[in-house]
């Protein structure tokens, strides 16, 4: 069968999959009645709820005629969470000034116009901003540099 | 700058071990993590502390807010910090006596992970009713429950809290069975009462306080054996309900990691006793209806065994357990 | 009159040098560290709170009000320059918001939100100042099955928010409420959803997912087209301020989310979260020509404005005379009293009037300096949309992760933004708007509680929905939606099949 309308169609896929996913976890909690609902009971419903959603989108989506789905350019996608989370792993055992240089200088891979020389001068202005800003004026709590 | 003067410090540290280290403590600014957000119980004891620590010590001490995870996580942060008197926890009740009744593999433990410097404030909870509910006293709870089993509403800021343990421990003794109703902290369970959502409800003191004061909720019992300090009309559940050892409060204490060098502990304890006795901190609590604190390390341990054995008690009876 | 003199004696406390000085210095901050995009105000108030313990309380709430104006009013600014919400009563500014920017009208969008917020800051705090004692008395009689049919009511609202596909709208409203539940049910203790990760007890970060959904996905999806073809912003930058033309057809937008946003503000249990998605629901369905609205309608921007602005008002009153917080921000200050050694509640504003009033005073005082303040730097904000794009997007990326990571200061949070920045691009290219998701999110975790807490009080009796009248009054109006909604929905869906 032809997917006619393939936005739709991968739009109810994503649907049904997660609450399928939400009602077999739910299954570990108990159900209980309507009266006196246990911690599985909004769960389940909810999750039928979403399955059952996700097919009235899926289901007419192979019959009529939709939006296309243009496939992702995957250069930007991966350089900024990547980035980010290379900034949550070093944060903690290497310092903000290091972590957010890391951040910002794979970020900038996800932009081929952005030129070395100026993502380099970004990274230290944004880097000196951050720091005046939010370690020495608001005093939040993070190591600057690597803790020895 | 703190780079350098960190390597200075743990050459310091290695190269003539810990007693330099204390002479000189502190040299650098303190952390006290709070496994909760800030504005509640633990974090403004903490607060109330640190500004004292920061003028008796010449350091600056920052009060962090780790929260999450029922305070596991500041709490696992605090059992993880480097033992070098830098990084402290304030924690309560909730940690060390009812969580290791309840939960299972607990990340810390607080013989294990923790050397325990003292207590900073202890409060009794408070059985409190609606004005215009008919439970106007302990014993007419009592006998509205023996009536109706599982039918009276009984306001907790949550399950498994230390008010549901101390509600759950009076039912018990009692010989009651009360129908637990948990919110979603103090504030909203004190409101439940206040509207007479819930007929009654195990408060702190600071979250009910201005519903008493407003004339829309009836103090009934105090949960301690002792009668609180600072609302000494207020009788407890011992006198007027005829229950033998019931005896909740909630607590908050400061700790540090284990392995933190004795003088910096000794030191520490001794600056604590002294801003727990300073009027104005003691005014400062005593808002909250609390007594500072301030005993030795030990008896402190020991009151927490004690709290931990009685709470396991507890939710055994009781059959406590979040499924 | 009692009222004058109250209200004398608050303008006493609040127009003295030193208090004005504070109220200037805490929207100035606010709106300064709020403007940053991914820091909303629960994570500005919580930074600038320190600033305050040294204060005596009158001077500290009167900081703290105009940090949380300042913050909140940043919140909207970042949501209409770069489509990133501060908080979730923003969410829906930037429905109409970014898309008058993206036409090259930021300056009116942001111009309008200043004074709807002004305006309805004024009507609030008078509200405030006048009714606050019987409005305390209104909130006690909401019982747990009214907030759940007040919730449903929210959640169909929801579904009006969307431009597009009502059925996509309708799922992510779902599965908003799903990932709501994440963490402890506060019913039974149960750990649910979080596969044994101690920080998702607490359920998932708002903050994560908003600057996720909102702010980095929309970033990944403007670097992937390819720069010559990306126009963030058509057409030039345009005129600064709004027209003649624009402000009347704003002003009844501005009353009727005035009066919404003082309403729902005034429910300590999560009213003030529905008053700015409650007020753009109203706008489009009785606005004239409700067509344009999600392509860059001023009365979009406008009411919810308003809504947000008065809601932020008068949920001090719960605050303020029961102690109940109605959002995380409230929390903070209450918090902040506490550390200061006064218990919120009413025996506070009878004990201490010069501070209750004086709070009241303020709030009119620091509204006046927000407007002051904003009007001016509007035409910088706007200029900031001219710097480059691969300039500004690291930007953006880095204030998103530090205002994630200061909320619980947990590295584990930044995970989160990297799963809710990924699945709100996937979310974005099918096509289906995060919006109805974000209220899904913060109404779930409360209808679910409320609901059950009613069956447990009743004893398991369903009865209470409807033989409580304001309960049984919300369902109705929530039934009502419904129909306004399905059948117009119902009459599109047979014209296409007719076509085919």
């Amino acid at each position: 069968m032809r997917i006619r309308s393939p936005s739709d169609f991968w739009c109810g896929l994503l649907f049904i999959v997660v609450g399928i996913a939400f009602v077999v976890l739910a299954r570990n909690y108990r159900l209980g009645t309507p009266a006196r609902m246990g911690p599985g009971f909004f769960p389940t419903i909810l999750g039928g709820i979403l399955a059952a959603l996700g097919l009235t989108l899926a289901i007419p989506a192979l019959l009529r005629d939709g939006d296309a789905l243009a496939f992702p350019r995957l250069r930007p996608i991966m350089a900024i969470l990547v980035a980010i989370m290379v900034f949550a792993l070093l944060l903690a055992p290497l310092g903000f000034v290091l972590a957010a240089a890391a951040l910002i200088l794979i970020a900038g891979l996800a932009e081929p116009e952005l030129r070395p020389l100026e993502n380099v001068g970004l990274t230290l202005f944004l880097i000196a901003f951050s720091v005046v800003i939010f370690v020495v004026a608001l005093g939040l709590p993070m190591n600057l540099w690597p803790d020895l | 700058m703190r780079v350098a003067a960190g390597l200075l410090c743990a050459l310091l540290a290695v190269a003539c071990g810990s007693p330099v280290q204390a002479q000189s403590y502190p040299t650098k600014p303190l952390r006290l993590i709070v496994p909760y957000a800030p504005g509640g119980f633990a974090d403004v004891a903490a607060r109330i502390v640190a500004e004292k620590l920061q003028q008796r010590l010449g350091q600056q001490v920052i009060v962090e807010n780790r929260s999450g995870g029922n305070g596991f996580i500041g709490t696992t942060a605090g059992a993880k910090a480097s033992p070098d008197g830098y990084t402290l926890l304030v924690a309560h009740t909730g940690e060390f006596a009812v969580s290791p009744a309840v939960f299972k593999d607990i990340p810390f433990e607080l013989e294990r992970d923790f050397e325990s410097i003292t207590m900073i404030s202890i409060a009794p909870l408070l059985v409190a009713a609606n004005a215009k509910s008919p439970i106007q006293s302990i014993p007419d709870l009592i006998k509205t429950a023996k009536a109706k089993p599982n039918a009276v509403g009984m306001g907790t800021p949550g399950t498994a809290s230390i008010n549901h343990l101390a509600g759950e421990w009076f039912a018990d003794a009692a010989g009651i069975k009360l129908l637990h109703v948990p919110y979603k902290g103090g504030a909203p369970a004190g409101v439940a009462v206040a509207a007479g959502e819930v007929p009654m409800g195990v408060m702190a003191i600071s979250s009910v306080m201005a519903q008493i004061q407003a004339g829309r909720v009836k103090p009934l019992a105090v949960t301690t054996a002792k009668r609180s300090a600072q609302y000494k009309d207020w009788p407890t559940l011992q006198e007027v309900g005829n229950v033998k050892d019931v005896d909740a409060s909630i607590w908050t204490g400061l700790f540090a990691p284990k392995g933190t060098p004795k003088p910096i502990l000794d030191r520490l304890h001794a600056e604590m006793v002294a801003i727990l006795a300073m009027p104005d901190v003691r005014e400062k609590f005593a808002q909250g209806g609390a007594d500072t604190g301030g005993m030795s390390p030990a008896e402190f341990v020991a009151i927490i065994k004690r709290e931990a054995a009685a709470y396991r008690t507890i939710v055994e009876k009781a059959n406590i357990k979040p499924e | 009159m009692d009222i004058l003199s109250n209200l004398a004696l608050g303008f006493g406390v609040a127009v003295t040098l030193q208090n004005l000085a504070y109220c200037f210095i805490g929207v100035f901050l606010g709106t300064l560290i709020g403007v940053l995009p991914g820091i909303g105000p629960v994570a500005t108030v919580a930074m600038l709170l320190p600033l305050t313990f040294n204060l005596n309380p009158a001077t500290a709430m009167i900081m703290l009000a105009g940090i949380y104006y300042g913050a909140q009013y940043g919140g909207s600014t970042t949501a209409i320059l770069v489509n990133i919400p501060g908080e979730s009563s923003s969410v829906v500014t930037t429905i109409d918001g970014h898309a008058m920017a993206k036409q090259g009208r930021a300056g009116p969008a942001l111009g309008i939100a200043a004074i709807a917020s002004f305006v309805a800051g004024s009507i609030a705090t008078l509200v405030v100042a006048l009714f606050s004692p019987p409005l305390a008395e209104i909130a006690l009689k909401f019982q747990p099955a009214d907030y759940f049919s007040l919730m449903v009511f929210g959640l169909v609202g929801a579904v009006v928010l969307a431009r597009g596909s009502i059925r996509k709208a309708v799922a992510m409203v779902v599965l908003g409420l799903l990932l709501g539940l994440v963490g402890s049910d506060v019913n039974s203790g149960v750990i649910r959803f979080t596969f044994g990760i101690p920080a998702l007890a607490e359920g998932i970060s708002f903050a994560a997912l908003a600057m996720g959904m909102f702010g980095v996905a929309e970033v990944i999806y403007n670097l992937e087209q390819r720069a010559a073809e990306r126009q963030v912003v058509v057409g030039g930058i345009g005129r600064v301020m709004p027209s003649l033309a624009d402000l009347r057809q704003c002003i009844w937008s501005v009353a009727r989310g005035t009066g919404l946003g003082s309403l729902l503000g005034i429910l300590p249990g999560g009213g003030a979260l529905l008053s700015s998605f409650a007020a753009y629901t109203v706008e489009k369905k009785v606005a004239r020509a409700p067509k344009n609205f999600g392509d860059g309608d001023i009365r979009g921007v406008a009411a919810p404005e308003a809504a947000n602005n008065a809601g932020a008002q008068t949920s001090f009153i719960p605050m303020l005379t029961l102690g109940v917080p109605s959002n995380p921000t409230m929390a903070l200050m209450i918090g902040a009293l506490m550390i200061q050694g006064i218990q919120p509640g009413p025996q506070a504003m009878l004990q201490r009037p010069e501070l209750f009033w004086g709070i009241v005073a303020s709030m009119w005082i620091g509204n006046l300096f927000l407007l002051l303040l904003n009007l001016p730097l509007v035409g910088l904000w706007v200029r900031l949309l001219a710097v480059p794009y691969r300039l500004l997007f690291p930007a953006i990326l880095m204030f998103c992760c530090i205002g994630v990571y200061s909320i619980n200061n947990n590295p584990f949070d930044l995970f989160q933004l990297v799963v809710f920045s990924a699945l709100g691009y996937v979310l974005l290219k099918l096509g289906c708007e995060p919006a109805p998701l974000i209220l899904g999110l913060v109404l779930g975790p409360m209808m679910e509680e409320y609901l059950r807490r009613a069956l447990l009080i009743s004893l398991g009796d369903p009865m209470v929905l409807i033989t409580s009248p304001l309960s049984a009054a919300f369902l109705m109006a929530a039934l009502a939606l419904l129909v306004s909604i399905a059948i117009p929905a119902i009459r599109t869906q047979r014209e296409v099949a007719m076509k085919e």
